[in-house]
């Protein structure tokens, strides 16, 4: 199975960023049959840039985050370092399993794909 | 018995860390999903009478609160982090890790991060409490076996066997609503013929300092029908313990005295000293059960006389055979509800047909006790007169319903009561449900003509 994880990272190789203060994600490709998953791109969020309460953090703003929704709803995954009970609750409700993590991201991409394979879940059951 | 279960008696196996929590200073921390500490709680602690949190309880308990990212990444970073932070929070002399369900599912090594933790000094023993391996009462004996093979053998390496002294394995607290003063007149009980007891939990027990003394009884007493008997083996294994296996739980005169006898037998104890015991509290409780002679001739007609019994093995046996044998109870109907062995049910039966041969056929395995209602309120009705039933609060209106049966809650949940020192247990325990049970003649009101019931 092909799906996309989303992974918020200021390094480019470790989960290392709050969903509050994520502005760049690394989307990544990965093929669970094969076993494979390679960077497909770089994508930056656009945010209400007038937010400047929360030193900086959006995880707070109900709309923003629905709006970062939005931006990933192709991805299956989201992973941050950390995030909140609630802005997990509305990515989940459009679709996205957020999972906390300060791993590597292929360690984490690696860890996925065991996971799937395990419970041999199907696209139509995730999106529920 | 059916997969799904109406009206619960019993949690799974995470509810053992009631029985950490019932060692003095004992501290859970659970690697489980987020609440399932806080339901255990709920139903072992407010539903046992309203126990309370005590010291490191409810609300205090260190939880990992496990979520998709453990399952998926693995919990034991989580789990570290929240060992390491209860150790640094919470002041305790013995930290017991259990993992719930998620934990078992993904197979984070609990006993691996104890081990780790106690190579460096602090006290933390690992255990797989997740709930499909079984009840609590599994539970419990799945934590006590952890705490012995990995703190005490670690702490005790020989045995320096003291004669006169004795560990107790009996009720499981909490569980057993009454385990506070059950344990305290246990204890005070094998004092009293001169014996050193580890009673090992509440109030009586001076906590882990009893624990690490395990090895060094002269026997070891399991006082339960099967609750305890894997321990027993266990320490016989390790440290040549013997013990000594005392199925019937003493409530009353005459249980508690075979009880004293045969303890005192076995630990070699001269026999004037525990026979000077044993008349000291006979004496007193039947300066007491003389005055209860008058109430049961002057409401003669009002007393119930056949009983049924929901409640685990250990007080159900025991509460029931006092009613039997010493208040001239006609046995209708046991149900055993903490699902033991298929051969320890073959034991269990053989126990009651003992007490009275009017067990046999009448001794059922049930946990869920809306089937057990069903099946009493159908007898009930068919033999259309008063009983008593040994329940817990679930039966309530199915005793005020069925002419006017009189319920003693013997097993949990209890919510309608407050239990704090009260218990059933030995001589003084056999007047309080005396007590109870008889009290119930009057819940209705007063009871002013005696020479014909009108009821």
């Amino acid at each position: 199975m092909k799906y996309f994880v989303a992974a918020a990272s200021g390094n480019g190789i470790s989960v290392d960023t709050h969903f509050g203060y994520a502005r760049t994600y690394r989307i990544i490709g990965v093929d669970d049959e094969q076993g494979t998953w390679e960077t497909q791109e770089t994508r930056n969020i656009s945010l209400n840039d007038e937010l400047s309460g929360d030193g900086g953090c959006f995880g707070h703003d109900e709309g923003t985050i629905a709006g970062v929704a939005e931006q990933l709803k192709d991805c299956r995954y989201v992973l941050v370092e950390k995030i909140g009970a609630r802005p997990q609750k509305i990515l989940q409700r459009n679709g996205l399993e957020v999972l906390e993590t300060d791993m590597k991201i292929d360690d984490a991409v690696r860890k996925i794909i065991q996971y799937q394979k395990k419970h041999e879940l199907s696209s139509e059951e995730e999106k529920n | 018995m059916s997969s799904l279960v109406e009206q619960a008696k019993f949690t799974c196996a995470l509810g053992a860390m009631q029985t950490v929590l019932a060692i003095p200073r004992g501290i859970p921390i659970i690697h489980a999903g987020p609440g399932c500490a806080s339901r255990q709680f709920a139903f072992l602690s407010s539903g046992a009478g309203y126990q309370g949190e005590g010291y490191a309880g409810g609300g205090q308990i260190s939880c990992t609160n496990s979520s998709q990212s453990e399952v998926i990444f693995g919990g034991e970073k989580k789990l570290r982090a929240t060992v390491e932070g209860t150790l640094k929070v919470i002041d305790g002399d013995l930290y017991v890790i259990q993992s719930g369900c998620t934990a078992g599912i993904i197979g984070d090594d609990i006993g691996q991060v104890a081990a780790d933790f106690s190579e460096q000094g602090y006290p933390v023993v690992g255990v797989d409490t997740a709930g499909f391996r079984g009840n609590n009462y599994k539970g419990h004996e799945l934590v006590v076996n952890a705490i012995i093979e990995q703190y005490v053998a670690a702490q005790t390496k020989q045995a320096d066997v003291r004669q006169g002294l004795v560990n107790v394995f009996s009720v499981v607290p909490f569980q057993d609503a009454y385990w506070r003063g059950d344990l305290e007149e246990i204890k005070r009980l094998l004092t009293g013929i001169g014996l050193e007891v580890n009673i090992l939990f509440g109030n009586g027990s001076k906590g882990v300092e009893e624990w690490r003394d395990i090895p060094n009884a002269q026997f070891n007493l399991v006082l339960s029908p099967w609750v305890g008997l894997s321990t027993a083996k266990l320490l016989e294994r390790k440290y040549k313990t013997p013990y000594l296996h005392y199925p019937v739980f003493p409530v009353g005169l005459k249980e508690t005295s075979r009880f004293l006898r045969e303890v005192g037998r076995f630990a070699g104890l001269p026999k004037a000293q525990v026979e000077g015991f044993i008349q000291e509290e006979e004496k007193r409780y039947k300066s007491y059960f003389v005055s209860f002679g008058d109430l049961v001739s002057d409401f003669g007609c009002y007393l119930p006389y056949h009983l049924y019994t929901a409640a685990d093995s250990i007080y159900g046996i025991g509460a029931s055979r006092f009613l039997i044998e010493e208040l001239g109870f006609t046995p209708k109907k046991f149900y055993d509800i903490d699902a033991p062995a298929q051969k320890t049910e073959e034991d269990i039966k053989e126990i009651l047909q003992n007490i009275d041969e009017r067990y046999t056929g009448n001794v059922s395995f049930e946990y869920d006790n809306r089937i057990i209602q069903d099946e009493i309120r159908k007898e009930l009705q068919e033999e259309k007169t008063r009983a008593v039933i040994l329940g817990s609060s679930w039966d309530k209106e199915l005793a005020r319903e069925n002419f006017d049966s009189i319920l003693v809650r013997l097993s949990i949940p209890v919510t309608d009561k407050v239990i704090m020192s009260k218990s059933y247990a030995g001589y003084r325990g056999g007047l309080t449900l005396i007590e109870d049970l008889y009290s119930g003649l009057f819940d209705d009101g007063m009871i002013t003509n005696t020479t014909h019931a009108d009821h």
